[in-house]
């Protein structure tokens, strides 16, 4: 038991020193390959992870009732928490708590009960290969941006079945049109994605953010006209395929009751709700990582410090700071959607239809062949105005061997080689 | 308590025994399940399991695409098929 708690400590020991960035000829225990570190660094990381979702959503659903609000001349929330509101989300959610939870008679209780559940983990898993900031991520990927938009299209699956299961014909309309619109969508959207990553030449979100470094000159999304327009259809194609209006058809209040959850009540119908938030973070993320300079600010004022080489202190400020970056350009993305939900009316199904099969593939497209042909021809763009520091754009290889982020077929053969000791 | 009983967890084979009963739990499921919207939601389980696999081998590119093709658009076209004819 003694030798236990030993082990525990060195254990835990070990694990802080690998947070600290120590590399693991400094310390006697390696941080991960050990089966504690390996435990207490996943629950960390799904923990913040979740309240990157849990808090996001309390604050964008508050943000969406008062910028609702004043766009409708009125103040939304006042009262619940000061003059501002700011707890209204928080009372909302104890309501919700105790609400009763209702299961229709009709429905499939079993595919009912599953589908918030599929929803929100497809919400959660995006979140684990979005870099927060330099080497700030669960999971380094290399087909990061791919593996995102995988995971996009199975959050769709939770909202078909909710409809499905409900076994009401409102859930069901709202469930088809979210399929026929989702399936339609993931084209444009996927193409708009291959701009950024043809352009570095990498699937790997930390590499496309690190080719931005430097002056906003060298974000990507002025690379040329062709790179500004197709970000304004990947923002449009991600309104859409996180179902909110004007392309929000699956809820259609007006017409379907409420759509895909009309029989959703209390923590269930939240979990929906918490999926929905999720992936619109996600989306402005995916956005902002492949067009908008990712973590860092229109100023190259700390990018002085994250060569990582002078101070491990200083380099991790710079962190914090691009880490507050990224989630003030992700959040300000979501308030413009939450801006153009309350100013835009719905679209028709039609509409819809047609906005995507005749407007934004053939857009996308000509954004795709035009961005090539900038590059084919090597017209000048406003990126070669400042060239990042070449030590920032190769920074990320580097970090991807720091104990944290490990190439998965190394920990392969970690665990076999624990396997024979 | 033996510390080298505790200290030799190994995470590598717990995921991989984790997604290989999950599969094969869900495989089950499809042959056992009466209802084909249900079967269906089972496939997905098992898809999805396959790719927790692949992401455990390193083939991390193959996992995506088992997501995407399979369980992200066979399957929706799968249940898309099924509400439109029976049920």
């Amino acid at each position: 038991m003694g030798q236990f708690f030993n082990n525990l400590l060195q254990d835990i020991n070990a694990f802080l020193w690998g947070l600290a960035g120590y590399s693991s000829q400094e310390i006697t225990t390696l941080a991960e390959d050990s089966w504690i570190g390996y435990l207490l660094a996943a629950i960390i990381q799904a923990a913040l992870l979740l309240h990157v979702l849990a808090a996001g959503t309390v604050l964008f659903t508050w943000a969406e009732r008062k910028v609702c609000g004043r766009i409708q001349d009125r103040l939304g929330p006042t009262r619940v928490g000061g003059k501002f509101g700011w707890l209204q989300s928080i009372a909302d959610g104890i309501k919700l708590l105790c609400k009763e939870d209702l299961i229709p008679d009709e429905a499939d209780s079993l595919l009912f009960r599953i589908a918030p559940y599929l929803s929100i983990s497809a919400s959660f898993a995006a979140l684990i290969v979005l870099p927060f900031s330099d080497g700030w991520v669960a999971q380094q990927l290399n087909i990061g941006a791919f593996f995102i938009l995988a995971i996009m299209g199975l959050e769709v699956f939770g909202v078909i079945l909710a409809g499905y299961a409900s076994g009401s014909k409102w859930s069901l309309y709202g469930a088809m049109r979210e399929a026929a619109q989702v399936i339609s969508y993931e084209i444009p959207l996927a193409m708009c994605v291959v701009v950024p990553v043809l352009l570095v030449g990498s699937m790997n979100l930390g590499t496309i953010a690190n080719y931005q470094a430097g002056w906003f000159t060298n974000w990507l999304i002025f690379h040329d006209p062709f790179a500004f327009a197709t970000f304004w259809i990947y923002f449009t194609c991600g309104i859409a395929s996180v179902n909110r209006a004007p392309f929000d058809l699956a809820e259609a209040e007006s017409e379907l009751v409420a759509g895909f959850h009309t029989e959703y009540s209390g923590m269930r119908w939240s979990l929906l709700f918490m999926a929905e938030y999720g992936s619109m973070f996600t989306v402005s993320g995916l956005g902002v990582l492949l067009f908008l300079g990712a973590w860092y600010g229109p100023l190259p004022i700390f990018n002085s410090w994250t060569s990582g080489t002078e101070s491990w202190y200083l380099a991790q400020m710079a962190n914090l700071v691009g880490c507050l970056n990224f989630v003030l350009k992700s959040s300000l993305l979501v308030i413009v959607m939450i801006w153009v939900r309350w100013t835009l009316p719905r679209l028709r199904i039609d509409q819809v239809m047609t906005m995507c099969l005749k407007y934004c593939v053939p857009l996308s497209l000509i954004g795709l062949s035009g961005v090539l042909l900038w590059q084919l021809l090597a017209i000048p763009s406003l990126n070669d105005l400042a060239p990042a520091r070449s030590d920032l754009t190769e920074h990320w290889a580097e970090k991807s061997s720091s104990p944290f982020v490990k190439d998965s077929q190394e920990k392969v053969d970690l665990f076999d080689g624990r396997n024979t000791q | 308590m033996n510390s080298l009983l505790i200290a030799s967890v190994d995470w590598h084979s717990f995921f991989f025994l984790l997604f290989g009963l999950l599969a094969c739990g869900f495989a089950t499921g499809i042959i056992l399940s009466n209802d084909i919207v249900r079967m269906a939601v089972y496939l997905v389980g098992t898809l999805g399991a396959v790719a927790g696999l692949f992401f455990l081998a390193g083939a991390h590119f193959v996992g995506a695409v088992q997501l995407m093709v399979y369980v992200g658009g066979t399957v929706v076209l799968l249940l898309f098929g099924v509400m439109l004819t029976s049920q």
